[in-house]
């Protein structure tokens, strides 16, 4: 294997998120693309401005590759029709809230892009709970211009009738299970489109797969998370949750388990505690998702336990005994 | 939105909770800050500061009272150390010249008058009535509380030079690196490079030397040997300037009380005299270096008695002979083998382990040494194993190195020994004497322990190679096959060079401007900008390296921990190389295993795999040799400290035999009613000395 870089690193996870791209970008159709150009070139921007203003040269700080990712994982994890200031808003306050505050690459607490992906969650909740109905073929649903037009002027949301359509999680989280419930048509109502998450999900175990195949992130972070949504979600189905399968294999959890809790800067450095902090994400994610209020645990968990690396790491040391020289 | 609110508040405080309880006992874990302040003075009790000690100077720092540069026999060292503690501004001292020194008296001026002597601290002058004084250099702790009290100025401060082992390589940096890319420390770049659990897989760069012709290089105009024995204590020459050596005359005596081992001249010619020069050492030492100059016959010197039957010899006298012959480890340690084997010896080692796994990805003088001389390596491997009482002889060689492996096997045919040749298949670092014990014998080296822990001893082939020489031509070691290598020369291979010779001899001016020049091979070898510096018994290779081959700029980094997932010895490269750029615990006892730096073997293989390029094992070098530089420190504080009670003890009991004296004098003298009187007296001051004890 070539002598590994930062750059060669964080291109191949680029790249390993390059499946779940497309498969967004075919089943929601041009708002994926958009959304991703704008945190894209928002992120870089905000790197390369904030970069300068530290006084550090600037080539070097964006081609490492890291801005890269985070503004991919932030274009992907949006919902596909926003106008354009919310992904920008989330690269740029990724890049400089998540990360140069601290300090750049590498110093960083929490994990960039959930940090920008969280502020304009916070911040425009209404218009990141709505997404279109996933359909096959480039997002049918929503005519190119229609979602074009309002990426630029954020006017009335096209399709106002497609646009109330929300995510299984929303649905599940706004009306509980009997919304798994097949509706008196016979067909799964707001799963109805469930094969279509399914190759979302079928797409980042596929990125995942290969960059585990390529020993660039340690297996403990996807079985972690997995493990622990999966203990945490039968546990909750015993009382009336969700089945266990919908959560393990919905796009969220994936894209966690294998880009996001696999990020190395924002998890503990001991085998041991990363495979609690990851597990602790799976727990947490789901905890919130079933008994709180919202559909993103993913997102708060791994804040959250972004925050508890450190002392994860310390008691890991500190269990293993102190130095005997 | 209640519930959120109520959610959020209570994570909150549990949050704030276990924050306020971790900071309360990480707070306990530090000693009070006047404790460390204390710990980082010298302890030479001067005064200098202008407080009655260290301690007392300790307190006044800690409060506040005290600016932290009044220290001056601490220096600029410890200015920084207690900055650093305490997160203010050095503020350095104005230093004329910098370094240690010790007093100097000038024996011609002494008039004898013992005034110097109760001024001393820690007793350092020796000396009596109308005698010449003399100081003791090595208990002086430079105080300068002698000067005045002098009265005849004869006293004066001089400067010695610190040893060896107390440099300290500089700490790292990008900016360093940027500015003097020809002095970063590291390994070179390698194009492919995997990381398994505790070693890399690395491609090797060997097929640049290995088939080169082997070839002797000339004599230079000057040979250099630097008079260190392996802690980098300065030995003294037993030949003087105008004294004519042959190849193989002893130049340094064997003081009697250390286990030195001597070195010889490598040529013929005269003794030009002792110089500083530059030597190779990672933080950029100069050595006393003898100076010869080669008379070009090369006339040997009568060879050392020749032991006829080495196999049947006295174990005792092989050791003994081993070490007149100069013979040091060459696998780049230059350890008196001596001394190695008699260790074994002591431990009682069942096995001796012929270590030809290479591993350094340029090296080839270990091979091409067994393609030339198996058959001498393999009698020499016998002979050790006789010296150190082993009665099983086992070879490791490199899988990759086909050649030599055949040509040991056959050496082995045609002897009548049974020597077992095991191939390994060699990730770096599988050559460190450590690592190869599992792969041939089975036997698991505990970490931080040597090989003789589970009976067996490691043997370099070269080493084996002189140990033969020694013990059956009676040649004592004076040359070695060094290999010339790396992308940035042309003539490369492998060249028969004696100790001493400067590497410009080697390579001229070959090289690419901007890049490295490094010797001891292109993982672990150390950068050298001056070409005077000598070739040493452990000196195999000199590195030249290419464009091609320049580590990469510094990046941060991103904590993938596969140079923990590397590290041979366990450790955690990044984590360490954190704290210690950020300062934290350098030079102190490390807070957990995986972070201390003494364990590090420097052997680079969490740089061969980070992706940042980090110098991770010049930072860990740096904070052991911080850490082992404040250990002499301490042990030294600790003696002064001693002496210093010592000298008290005895002017305390002075003080009392002779007050005690005056009292029998005057009992004698005075009647009965004033002896009781007395009686009474002496007494009292009886009780009074016992609650004072
Ligand atoms: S320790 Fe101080 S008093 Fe003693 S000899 Fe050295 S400089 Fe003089
Ligand atoms: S140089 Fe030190 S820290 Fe790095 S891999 Fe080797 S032993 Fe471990
Ligand atoms: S020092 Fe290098 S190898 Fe080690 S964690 Fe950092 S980037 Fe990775």
């Amino acid at each position: 294997m070539a002598a590994p870089t930062t750059p060669s690193i964080m291109g191949q996870v680029a790249l390993a998120l390059v499946p779940g791209a497309g498969v967004m970008l075919w089943l929601f159709g041009l708002g994926v693309a958009l959304n991703l150009a704008a945190a894209l070139a928002a992120a870089l921007a905000a790197e390369a401005a904030a970069v300068r203003l530290r006084g550090y040269a600037v080539g070097p700080a964006l081609t490492d590759g890291s801005t890269l990712v985070a503004g991919l994982i932030i274009g992907i994890a949006l919902p596909p029709l926003l106008p354009f200031w919310i992904p920008a808003l989330a690269g740029a306050l990724a890049v400089l809230l998540g990360k140069q505050a601290y300090g750049g690459l590498g110093q960083n607490v929490f994990n960039p892009a959930m940090v920008g992906y969280l502020a304009v969650l916070l911040a425009f909740p209404k218009a990141l709970a709505l997404w279109p109905p996933p359909e096959a073929g480039l997002g049918a649903a929503v005519p190119a211009g229609e979602a074009l037009a309002y990426f630029l002027t954020g006017a009335v949301p096209p399709v106002a009738d497609a646009m109330t359509h929300a995510t299984p999680l929303d649905a599940l989280a706004t009306e509980g299970f009997a919304a798994l419930a097949p509706a008196t048509d016979g067909a799964l109502r707001p799963l109805g489109a469930a094969g279509a998450w399914l190759w979302l999900g079928g797409a980042f175990t596929l990125g995942g797969v290969a960059l585990l195949a390529r020993g660039l992130i340690d297996w403990r972070m996807p079985l972690g998370v997995l493990a622990g949504t999966a203990a945490t979600a039968g546990l909750l189905q015993l009382s009336g949750g969700a089945p266990v399968a919908f959560h393990l294999l919905s796009g969220a959890t994936l894209l966690v388990a294998f880009f996001i809790a696999t990020d190395p800067v924002s998890a503990p450095r001991e085998p041991g505690a990363r495979l609690v902090y990851a597990a602790l994400i799976g727990v947490v994610a789901m905890v919130i998702r079933e008994l709180g209020g919202h559909p993103d645990g993913f997102a708060f968990a791994v804040l959250m336990l972004n925050a508890t690396a450190p002392l994860l790491d310390y008691i890991a040391r500190q269990s293993r005994g102190e130095a005997t020289t | 939105m209640l519930s959120a609110v109520l959610t959020i508040t209570a994570i909150a405080g549990i949050c704030g909770v276990g924050l306020g309880a971790a900071g309360r006992r990480l707070a306990s874990q530090q000693s009070p800050v006047v404790d460390r302040i204390d710990e980082l003075l010298p302890q030479t009790q001067c005064g200098q500061c202008g407080y009655p000690g260290c301690r007392a100077y300790a307190e006044a720092v800690a409060s506040g009272e005290a600016p932290v540069n009044l220290c001056t026999p601490g220096g600029n060292a410890t200015v920084n150390a207690i900055a650093e503690l305490l997160q203010v501004d050095p503020e350095p001292i104005e230093e004329a010249d910098s370094g240690p020194k010790v007093a100097f008296i000038d024996e011609d001026q002494c008039i004898g008058c013992t005034r110097c002597l109760p001024a001393c601290p820690v007793d350092a002058i020796v000396g009596a009535q109308k005698q010449m004084h003399t100081v003791i250099a090595d208990e002086c702790t430079g105080c300068e509380l002698c000067l005045d009290a002098c009265p005849m100025d004869c006293i004066t401060m001089v400067a010695v030079e610190p040893p060896l082992s107390s440099r300290v390589r500089p700490l790292p940096t990008p900016e360093a690196s940027r500015a003097h890319p020809e002095q970063r420390p590291g390994p070179l770049r390698h194009r492919e490079v995997t990381p398994r659990r505790g070693g890399v897989a690395v491609d090797d760069a060997k097929h640049l030397s290995r088939d080169a012709p082997v070839a002797t290089a000339p004599l230079p105009e000057a040979l250099a040997v630097p008079l260190l024995d392996h802690t980098g204590a300065r030995l003294a020459a037993s030949v003087a300037a105008g004294d004519t050596v042959y190849r193989g005359t002893p130049i340094t005596g064997m003081p009697a009380d250390k286990p030195g081992v001597p070195l010889h001249a490598p040529t013929s010619g005269t003794v030009w005299g002792v110089e500083r020069r530059p030597i190779a050492h990672p933080a950029g030492a100069t050595a006393t270096c003898l100076i010869l100059e080669p008379d070009g016959a090369d006339t040997p010197a009568a060879p050392l008695p020749i032991f006829e039957e080495p196999l049947q010899a006295d174990p005792e006298a092989l050791l003994e002979r081993i070490r007149d012959a100069g013979v040091r480890g060459m696998g780049g340690a230059g350890f008196p083998t001596t001394l190695k084997l008699a260790d074994a010896r002591r431990s009682g080692v069942d096995t001796l382990v012929i270590n030809a796994v290479e591993c350094d990805t340029y090296l080839t003088c270990d091979e091409t040494l067994l393609r030339q001389r198996a058959a001498a390596i393999v009698h020499g491997a016998r002979i050790a194993a006789r010296a150190c009482g082993a009665d099983r002889i086992l070879a490791a060689v490199k899988r990759s190195a086909a050649e030599a492996a055949t040509a040991l096997e056959a050496a082995v045919e045609a002897s009548d020994a049974s020597i077992q040749v095991v191939r390994v298949d060699a990730n770096y670092p599988a050559g460190n004497e450590r690592h190869v014990v599992y792969p041939t014998t089975g036997r698991t080296v505990p970490s931080g322990a040597r090989p003789t822990a589970v009976g067996v001893v490691c043997q370099n082939v070269a080493t084996l190679d002189a140990i033969y020489h020694g013990v059956c031509a009676g040649e004592p070691s004076v040359g070695r096959l060094v290999t010339v290598t790396g992308g940035g020369i042309a003539a490369r291979g492998n060249y028969w060079v004696r100790v001493g010779t400067p590497v410009a001899a080697l390579i001229g001016d070959a090289g690419v401007p901007g890049h490295r020049t490094l010797v001891g091979g292109g993982i672990m070898g150390t950068p050298i900008t001056d070409r005077r510096i000598p070739i040493t018994h452990g000196m195999n290779g000199v590195v030249l390296e290419g464009p091609e081959e320049a580590p990469l700029e510094e990046q941060p980094c991103i904590s993938c921990s596969r140079c923990a997932e590397v590290c041979p010895e366990g450790l955690e490269p990044f984590e360490m190389a954190r704290r210690i750029r950020a300062g934290v615990g350098v030079g102190e006892a490390p807070e957990h295993v995986e972070l201390d730096p003494m364990r590090c073997t420097g052997c680079s293989s969490c740089e061969l795999v980070c992706p940042s390029s980090k110098p991770l094992a010049a930072i860990t070098g740096h904070a052991r040799d911080m850490a082992r530089a404040r250990m002499r420190e301490r042990a030294q504080a600790e003696h002064a400290r001693q002496r210093q009670e010592a000298k008290q003890a005895r002017e305390e009991r002075r003080r009392r035999e002779k007050a005690e004296a005056r009292q029998r004098k005057r009992a004698a003298v005075t009647g009965e009613a004033g002896q009781q009187r007395e009686a009474g007296q002496q007494r009292e001051a009886g009780q009074g000395e016992t609650t004072e004890g």
